[in-house]
This record gives C-alpha cells, structure tokens and sequence, in this order.
C-alpha cells in the first residue's frame, strides 16, 4: 500500500451519519471502498437530472456556503449561469484560520466524497475545468486527492463523456505555499494564475469575472461536500436535517481547553453550550468557560453560550471554529495571538492593512507587556477601529473585530492593563 | 570569464516540466514547481530563478515576486528539514513554548535559525490546521502532536 505523509490523528463524531459517515474512521479514502458504501450513486442520478434542475433543489435545499461567509449556495451558481461560458469551478481547500481543521478531515479520508460533489457541482454549472486549491501544509491531503482523481479518471467518472452522459471534465490539484489570504476566493484565483495572493476588488464577483475573467464558482470543501446528500435525499428530505432556514450537517472544529477535541458534525438548532459540554467533554479541569473564539472572526462570552450554531443574524456563524478559552486563560494575551495571526497573514497590497495589523500587533503587544503609555492606547485603539473601512477585501475588515468585541466584552481583564499604565505614569 | 549558468539537474528538470504540463495553462505551475524545488535543494536557490522562469515562460521579476510573497518558500536558509512550529492562538494555549523550549534544547537553536550541519532549521508559522492534537509541528511533509521531550527526541531521530 502506498505511504503518505503522516497525518494527524484528528478525532471526529457524528450524530448524522452524513459527512462524516465514512470519515469518523480512519484510511476510508480508496475509491472501491466509497463505491461499496454506495458512493458515486448520486453522480448517477445528477447526470439523469438537468443541470437547472440541480441548481434548483440545491437552492431550495438552503444550503449555504460553509467557509465563513455563509452565501445561499444555490443564488451563487444561478448568478454564475447567468453569464456565458466558459465557465471554471474551483473547490476552497485552503483551510487556514485558527482553530479550523473540518476540511482536512473529508480531503485525508473521504477525498472521494468531494470529488462526486465537485462533479455535480461543475455538471450543474456547466464547467468543463475545476480545480482544488489546497494549503501549502496539507501534503497528505494534496497527494490523497492527486490518487483519488487518477482513480475516478481510471473508473469513467473523470474525463471525456463521463458514465456516458456527453459531459466532460477535468480537475486539477493546485497546492498553495502558506498564505492565509489565498483562501479568499479572490486572491486564491489569482493564485490560480499562478500570480501573487492578492485580491481583487468587488464587484465584479467571481460568478462575473473569475478565473481567466470567466464566470467562476468558487465554493468550500464542505459545502461541496454536501452537494451529493442533496442530489441523493432530495432537498425535500435534506432540509429536515436542522432548522428549517439553515438546513444540513454542519461541522464544527472544537479546539482549546476541552476534554474531547475534534470535528464534530451537528445539526445547526444545536447551541454552543451543547457543542462544548455535551459532545466535547466539557472543559479541561472543569474549569469555568471565558469565552469563545470562532476562529480569529469572533468572541463569544460565558453568558452567550446558548446562541444556535447557525447563519442567524445572533446566530455563532462563520466557519463553525469553536476555541474554548477558560477562566484562567487571558484574554488580552489571546487578543494579542490574533493580532499577531493578521500581522502576519496581511498580504500587504492595501495600506491600512499592511501597516494597521502590523501596527496594531506592536501596540498590543507593548500593553501585554506594560509598556504602553497613554498615547501608545489611542494609537492601539485608533488603529484597530480603522483597518476595516479601508480595506479591499475581507481580512481587512475583520482584522480588528475579534479584539474590538473582547474590549467590549471584557472591560475588565483589559482594564487590568490599563491600571499597570497609569501606576507608572 | 564567464560565469556557467545555473541548470536544473535531469531528474529534477523531468519533474519540473511533468508540473508544467498537468496545468491548463504554464505559469499555474509556478508554485507547485517552486516546492518541488525547495524539497530538492533544500531551499530555493536564488539562481534557479531565471531557468525557472523561461520555463514557466514569465518574467523573472515575476517569478522572484511570486517567491517572495508566499511563506513557505526560504531563498536564504538551506536545511534539509523545516520543522515548522505552530505559534497560533490554539497552540500557545496548549503549550507551544515547551516545544520550542525542548527543540531549542535538542537541536541547540533558536526558533528561525538552522543546524550548522544544514539539516534541520526551527519555522514559527501560523496555524497548521491540526488544532485539536495542540502543539502541533510539521517536519517537511509530516504533521506531529508534540508529547515530551522524550517523544520529540524519538520523531527526530527518524529524521537522518
């Protein structure tokens, strides 16, 4: 059998048996297997459907997009095939926020279950050329899915006329080089291009002027990954998994001060607290819960741990990342591992970004010391709630938020900083 | 006296232009190549640019641009194995400050800096998305939970 680079041992549990169906074990990424699982049944019945028909039930499905932003799937691919082809898809796989490890799992051991659903995906939006642009450090990951595309070449379902239906397609493994931002579907296009990571403005949107200029899609791992559960269930019977708004599996990756971290497939009517307690373990040490970092985008306080995890306005959002923070973790000193993480990942093609994470990194950093004076706090403050209106892309204009709500949340812990400023002075 | 120009060696020519040619279009190649470089060389050696380059059929500028924004690649330090450390928010919770300390302690270096052997050079990156085997490192291709000094000793060994 053929070696890969050693892969971390991620635990993973599911209450839905979708997603994580065949990924809760390890090794279950061979293409005989997933066929003798029933995989590759609804690549069957997609091709019988009429690609309209699949944008359709994917819309009504209310599926949505499941690498931050939460877009309606089905309303991106209706703008995309409004406009001429040819058209590119190209599958996120660039993973690379803080705390997020969901789509590593379905790439390492259910690699196959992507690649049906970017075979829908494309069928339904008419590309003939998709790609999957995976992070620079996932190399199991990049040599698993380079093996699993020669294998489904090898069966008929990638190529010329695939199982007959006069539909081709052929996708490409393009590997990133350890930048954050080229999971920004802008900046990962010109990535694509073999350019910089540097985004683009919008509008125009990728659906209007992707790849090449062409209408392109550009969708998440696991979004894709549940474009086969629809196409199989029916969207009827898919949107009966969960709330009936935000309807299918979600994965949440749980890290920090728990007992049982991991990947975690829930319905999204399940509440933070559930999420932690119940299926995590609970804290390390029974300690009490401080707060919550959803990645390096939000925080959640103690008191706010019965939110849904779903795309509602109050809801937890984003990619799904739960990092626990307990009570004796500190909450400027995680701030600050957040202003280090924009720090670094600024791609450094707008001004007030490159200079204002940075920036906003040194100050923090001085008042983690007790360093700061006076002046060294407004510029901290000042800097922090001006990254984002300048910006062009999405980085910028979180690049301050997660610290900004720790302020708002917990004056107190940053008031302890501000005491050591004013007994020096 | 002229200065011989930088040329690929055979089998890493063949893997180069085996990258070029599963692309649609060249210049897509550009960062699966740059890897397959640094893993041959242990780095990316300024020189090999330019040939690069005219293989991609791009301007050198572009292609030393493209070198300088991406993190992974290292133009300067040639190491046979980058361990790269995850710094991350997880990770720091989790004890990643032992891990340096025990690497620092092994190999005798500061995070950033290479064995003088060449072989094994310290990387804090950002996280590696393992976060629930927190602190987690990478050796090249390979992604560890780091235990104890011990265990760490034990994976470095591996590594000759």
């Amino acid at each position: 059998m053929k070696s890969y680079p050693v892969i971390p041992k991620i635990y993973a549990e599911t209450t839905l048996n979708m997603l994580l169906r065949r990924a809760k074990k390890p090794r279950t990424h061979w293409i005989d297997e997933y066929i003798k699982d029933g995989g590759y049944q609804a690549l069957e019945k997609a091709l019988s459907m009429s690609p309209e028909e699949i944008i359709d039930w994917v819309d009504k499905s209310t599926l949505r997009g499941r690498g931050g932003a939460g877009f309606p799937t089905g309303k991106k691919w209706k703008f995309a095939v409004q406009n001429p082809g040819p058209r590119y898809f190209i599958c996120n796989a660039d993973e690379s926020e803080p705390g997020t490890f969901k789509d590593r799992i379905i790439i390492e051991r259910d690699p196959h279950l992507l690649i049906e659903g970017i075979i829908i995906s494309s069928y339904a939006i008419g590309a003939n050329e998709a790609y999957i642009y995976i992070r620079g450090e996932y190399t199991a990951g990049y040599y698993i899915l380079r093996d699993a595309i020669e294998e489904a070449k090898k069966k008929g379902l990638l190529g010329k006329n695939i199982l007959g239906s006069g539909f081709d397609l052929e996708i490409y493994v393009a590997r990133g080089a350890g930048a954050y931002i080229c999971g920004e579907e802008t900046a990962l296009i010109e990535s694509l291009e073999g350019n910089r990571g540097h985004p683009r403005l919008k509008p125009p949107y990728p659906v209007q002027y992707g790849l090449w200029g062409r209408p392109t899609v550009v969708n998440n791992v696991e979004t894709i990954a549940n474009i086969p559960f629809i196409i199989s269930m029916g969207w009827e019977e898919y949107k009966y998994i969960g709330p009936s708004d935000y309807a299918g599996p979600k994965l949440f990756p749980v890290s920090g001060k728990v007992k049982k971290p991991g990947v975690y497939e829930l319905p999204m009517n399940t509440t933070l607290r559930e999420v932690i307690f119940k299926y995590a373990g609970g804290t390390l040490g029974n300690k009490k819960v401080k707060a919550v970092f959803s990645g390096a985008l939000d925080c959640f306080s103690a008191e706010e741990l019965d939110i849904p995890m779903d795309y509602s306005p109050l809801g937890f959002g984003g990619t799904g990342t739960v990092i626990v923070l307990t009570e004796d973790d500190d909450i400027v000193e995680a701030a600050l591992k957040i202003a280090e993480f924009y720090e670094h990942e600024t791609c450094g093609q707008c001004t007030p970004c490159r200079v204002g994470c940075h920036e906003q990194a040194y100050l923090l950093k001085k008042i983690f010391k007790g360093e700061a004076d006076e002046r060294d706090w407004e510029g901290f403050e000042y800097v922090n709630r001006n990254i984002q209106p300048m910006s062009i892309c999405g980085l910028g204009a979180v690049a301050g938020r997660l610290i900004r709500q720790t302020m708002e949340k917990f004056p107190e812990e940053w008031e302890k900083y501000r005491k050591r400023v004013l007994q020096r002075a | 006296m002229s200065k011989t120009a930088f040329e690929f060696p055979e089998e890493l020519r063949a893997k180069l232009e085996e990258h070029i040619n599963y692309f649609p279009r060249k210049r897509q190649a550009i960062l699966l190549c740059l890897h397959t470089i640094q893993d041959y060389y242990g780095y990316i050696p300024p020189e090999s640019l330019k040939p690069l380059a005219d293989m991609l059929e791009l301007p050198l500028n572009h292609v030393e641009g493209v070198v300088a924004f991406y993190d992974m690649f290292d133009t300067k330090d040639k190491a046979k194995y980058r361990i790269r450390v995850c710094v991350s928010i997880v990770c720091h919770m989790l004890g990643k400050d032992k891990l340096l300390q025990a690497l620092e302690k092994i190999l005798n270096i500061k995070p950033g800096e290479t064995t003088p052997d060449g072989k094994f050079k310290i990387v804090p990156v950002q996280c590696l998305g393992a976060c629930s085997e927190a602190p987690v490192f990478m050796i090249n291709e390979d992604v560890y939970k780091f235990e104890s000094e011990g265990q760490l000793h034990e994976i470095l060994s591996r590594y000759t």
